[in-house]
């Protein structure tokens, strides 16, 4: 599973691995006010959460999987 | 002494050898990071390998030395003639320990304040000092005391709450801080997904080391979060899941109590004077439904983000769970008079909260473990109670399950009153129903809402999260990290030989060699045997067979004994390797530019010959860059450049090895030799007048001859050229020397190949067989009565319209009788060379030159000097060589 770049939306679904970090890191450069969709997403890498950490973003909407949901609420919140 | 820490001295001085190298060779290129790297690398295999034994000074240098590189290798400082002077000397500190070790296999306490100091020079090079305290340790792995663990109140309210009521069900309370490797994403390790597979996981989050840096200039491949997560697994449940990455995480026990802890705004002053009166009116009446409906009401009258709500609903959960808690419900309903955090330090030594929050720090593991087993067996009653309701047995099943149930209750210190009142139901309606309801009831509500949904399992304390997610393979860190650390400790050793190299023992070759020398003596006897067999006893065809066989043994013989001699071969950069330390030294010593070129330096030789050339060579270099070589402002004066050459060359000349000392320096003033020569009274007035330039360079062969005005601490010690030349001639070499005033000097040393075998002229005189080098031989005559002449009562002759001495080996050897003329009346006349001057050796006859080895005399009779040693010939006879030098 892997990451769908749309316009300015970017869809993360499933297992993001360590080898769509710098991808992600690349699309969040490019598009500061891209939206982040996690809903499908069930885990990502630690690389691809710090990436998220590092741009602060907040996902537009947050992951259907209730622990990662919980963990990126504690963890992108400010 | 154990073969292991003899490997170590051998690796150790080879490695240090290797290491200075390139210390040096770094010096001329401060940016080539494949050195760097190489020399990292070896510092780091010394290092590894001196704390495999009990060397702890030698590691802690090295260790600083590593450290030190370390950062030169990530440019974190530049490498400069500063730092490599330092370096050079903690590698010097080391290979004085190690010589230390090789005698007893220990060297004597004492070098640690040295160590202290060589390493303390070192870290003062590092850029920041706080990278390593001074400490001796192998790791450079983040120090888990370092993570400092966030507050409890920076855990949101939620999940405190969450952990509270994990806490009274009798569960250990831990806040773990998760610090991973920089590196550890390229071992296949998730760190994120570590963590969420946490056991019992009440609330988690990461959090940036530092602060984040432009997302451009962020390197994602780098792991640079902290992980901090609270927990209700047990203390070995958590060590067991970072069991692969202990250093990496700190554990710290919580105190239930300290997680009541309200937050909020504060908005406004203390108004609810009226509420907390009236909360602990009913707190006092002990009506505790009422207090709750009170608290109810106020806190459906606040706003949820204030601080009153918070401290209302700790309120709540406190009388929920531990409604006879006097003095805590107390507190917390004053604290409303304040508006600031109860003070409940104190309480924790109340009865029954100290049992609770003591319980977890006391037992961790147990507490949990115990738990699980508990449920399991309650699962299993639970099982019983399943069965058909029937048959007479059926209140003696509900009894037993119940004691049973009762027994379970009572190790986890829990209340059984609604037991009894299922089971007193169940025994009424003879139904194992409502005992079954109640059990059922109490597994599924028995555990603590967490974040995740906790399993009820068998044996909560083996990752269960992990087991119930499937996970994609790519991230299987289990076993990707176990095969990450089953191959890391070997990569050092591996790197260690290169290739098959086979390092063995000196003592071995010899005996090989000295084997292989008999094994010629005795193949060297057929030719006789098969003499005796034609002319003893006639019988040729035999004769010719033995040859036959001869030949084909004298084959094997050679080309082994050629192959036992490449073995004893070295390249002579053994010795070269150690000079362009000697001559960077010196040369900061002296204050000059010299820059040193080594040119075949792959020539081979006999170890013997090689290291016997080692101490002459060091020091004509010594003398080259003594006094051959000029200061910078000398040179530029002359019209030089700034910077003096020094050449040293190797090559191979047939059987010979000729090294090459020459540098571009002032030369040697042949008058400054004369004066020098005549002033020591080396040389008389006569010979002042007489001898050549040449002749008169080469008078610094002359022992106690120095030319230097003052003794250095270099050379000049009068131990000059003469000691040089006697250590040549030892091994059968010869020296020369051509010098151009003003332009340089250079010195040409040949040496034979191998000294194992040895060509030798055997000569006869007064009826005994004596061996002569051929080295030595320059020609051998028959002279006639008439061209010898008698000078001065001196018996000479002229070859070639040169004055030649003569000396008849038998008077030499004080043995009474004339030479014997052959038929012509002519006397065999064997001329050598000693030194520079010819000689004629008067001897009776000459015979066949013969390869031998040879073999030094033994004891007492190594200090005939006459002889050079003793050598077996084909027959079984001993052959006497002569040492000519020592002879005249």
């Amino acid at each position: 599973m892997t990451i769908e770049y749309r316009d300015n939306t970017a869809s993360l679904s499933g297992f993001i691995s360590v080898e769509d970090a710098e991808s992600l890191m690349e699309w969040l450069r490019s598009h500061p006010d891209g939206r982040l969709d996690l809903s499908a997403c069930s885990h990502l890498h630690t690389a691809c959460l710090q990436v998220l950490m590092a741009a602060s973003v907040n996902p537009a909407t947050g992951p259907q999987e209730p622990s990662l949901a919980v963990w990126l609420r504690n963890t992108l919140s400010p | 002494m154990n073969p292991l820490l003899q490997q170590f001295i051998q690796e150790a001085r080879d490695l240090l050898q290797d290491i200075s190298t390139h210390l040096l060779a770094l010096e001329d290129q401060p940016d080539s990071s494949a050195l760097m790297t190489e020399l990292f690398r070896q510092v780091h295999t010394l290092k590894g390998n001196s704390g495999l034994f009990d060397f702890p000074e030698m590691t802690r240098v090295l260790h600083a030395g590593e450290d030190l590189m370390d950062a030169v290798r990530e440019g974190r400082v530049r490498y400069s003639r500063q730092l490599a002077d330092p370096l050079l000397d903690a590698m010097d500190f080391v290979a004085m320990l190690i010589d230390r070790i090789e005698p007893g296999g220990s060297y004597d306490a004492g070098y640690a304040a040295a160590a202290e100091g060589f390493a303390r020079n070192l870290r003062a090079l590092l850029p920041e000092p706080t990278v390593q305290p001074e400490q001796f340790a192998e790791t450079v792995r983040p120090d888990p005391v370092a993570i400092v663990l966030p507050a409890l109140t920076g855990v949101p309210e939620a999940a405190r709450m969450a952990a509270w009521r994990a806490a009274e069900s009798g569960k250990p309370l831990f806040m773990l801080g998760y610090r991973p490797d920089d590196d550890c994403f390229y071992r296949g390790e998730d760190p994120f997904h570590q963590t969420r597979q946490v056991p019992e996981l009440l609330w988690g989050t990461a959090v940036a080391r530092q602060a984040w840096p432009p997302l451009a200039e962020l390197d994602c491949y780098r792991c640079q979060v902290d992980f901090y997560l609270l927990t209700s697994a047990s203390r070995t449940a958590l060590q067991e899941h970072f069991r692969y990455t202990p250093e990496q995480i700190r554990l710290e026990p919580v105190e239930p109590l300290s997680l009541i802890v309200p937050t909020g705004h504060l908005n406004g002053g203390p108004v609810y004077r009226d509420f907390v009166a009236e909360a602990l009116e009913l707190l006092d009446a002990q009506d505790r439904e009422g207090l709750e409906l009170l608290i109810r009401t106020l806190l459906d009258l606040s706003s949820p983000d204030l601080w009153l709500a918070s401290d209302l609903r700790w309120l709540l959960v406190v009388l929920e769970t531990r409604p006879e808690e006097e003095a805590l419900l107390r507190r917390l309903i004053e604290a409303l008079n304040s508006l600031t955090g109860p003070d409940l330090s104190d309480l924790s030594a109340s009865a029954s909260l100290a049992a609770v929050a003591a319980l977890p720090e006391a037992l961790p593991p147990s507490g949990s473990i115990e738990r699980g087993q508990v449920e399991s067996v309650l699962a299993t009653q639970l099982e019983i109670l399943a069965l058909p309701d029937q048959g007479a047995w059926l209140e003696g099943r509900i009894k037993s399950v119940a004691v049973t149930v009762k027994a379970c209750l009572g190790s986890l210190g829990e209340p059984a009153a609604e037991l009894d009142a299922a089971l007193a139901a169940s025994l009424t309606s003879r139904s194992a129903q409502p005992l079954r309801h109640w059990l059922h009831a109490r597994l599924q509500g028995g555990e603590a809402p967490g974040v995740e949904p906790p399993p009820v399992q068998a044996a909560p304390v083996c990752e269960p999260v992990a087991a119930a997610q499937p996970v994609p393979g790519e991230a299987m860190p289990e076993g990707i990290r176990r095969d990450t650390e089953d191959t890391r400790p070997s990569h050092g050793r591996d790197d260690l030989q290169p290739g098959k190299i086979l390092k063995v023992d000196q003592a071995r070759i010899d005996r090989l060699m000295n084997l292989i020398g008999e094994m010629v003596v005795a193949k060297n006897g057929l030719p006789y045997l098969a003499n005796r067999a034609e002319n003893q006893y006639g019988v040729r065809e035999l004769a010719r067979e033995i040859k036959a066989q001869y030949a084909v043994i004298n084959r094997i013989a050679e080309e082994m004994q050629d192959a036992i001699m490449q073995v004893r071969m070295m390249p002579v950069s053994f010795i070269f390797k150690r000079f362009p330390r000697l001559v960077r030294d010196l040369a900061r010593k002296l204050g000059k530019e010299v820059e040193l070129a080594l040119e075949g330096e792959d020539t081979e030789a006999d170890k013997n010959i090689i290291e016997s050339l080692a101490d002459p060579l060091i020091h004509i270099v010594r003398n080259s860059m003594d006094h051959g070589l000029e200061t910078p402002a000398v040179r530029q004066a002359a019209g030089k450049p700034v910077t003096g050459h020094l050449l040293i060359r190797a090559l191979q000349e047939s059987d010979r090895v000729l090294i090459e000392i020459s540098d571009d320096g002032q030369g040697i003033d042949p008058a400054l030799i004369k004066r020098k020569a005549y002033g020591k009274g080396l040389i008389d007035e006569a010979q002042l007048e007489r001898i050549s330039d040449q002749e008169a360079i080469n008078l610094i062969f002359t022992p106690g001859f120095s030319t230097a005005d003052a003794v250095t601490d270099l050379s000049g010690r009068g131990v000059g050229m003469d000691v040089v030349r006697n250590a040549i001639d030892r091994v059968g070499g010869t020296i020369e020397l051509a010098s151009h005033p003003g332009r340089g000097t250079t010195l040409r040393l040949s040496l034979p190949l191998s000294m194992a075998v040895t060509h030798v002229m055997i000569i006869e005189s007064n009826r005994q067989i004596f061996g002569v080098p051929m080295d030595l031989i320059v020609e051998t005559v028959r002279l006639p009565q008439t061209a010898i002449h008698t000078i001065k009562q001196r018996k000479t002759t002229v070859l070639r319209d040169q004055l030649i001495p003569l000396l008849a080996l038998n008077e030499l050897l004080a043995m009474d009788a004339a030479p014997l003329a052959n038929a012509d009346g002519e006397l065999a006349t064997l001329v050598v060379r000693v030194g520079n001057e010819p000689v004629g050796l008067v001897v009776d006859e000459f015979h066949e030159v013969v390869d031998v080895i040879l073999k030094p005399l033994p004891g007492e009779l190594a200090r005939l000097g006459c002889y050079a040693g003793s050598a077996l010939l084909g027959d079984g006879s001993v052959l006497m060589i002569l040492n000519p030098r020592e002879l005249l």
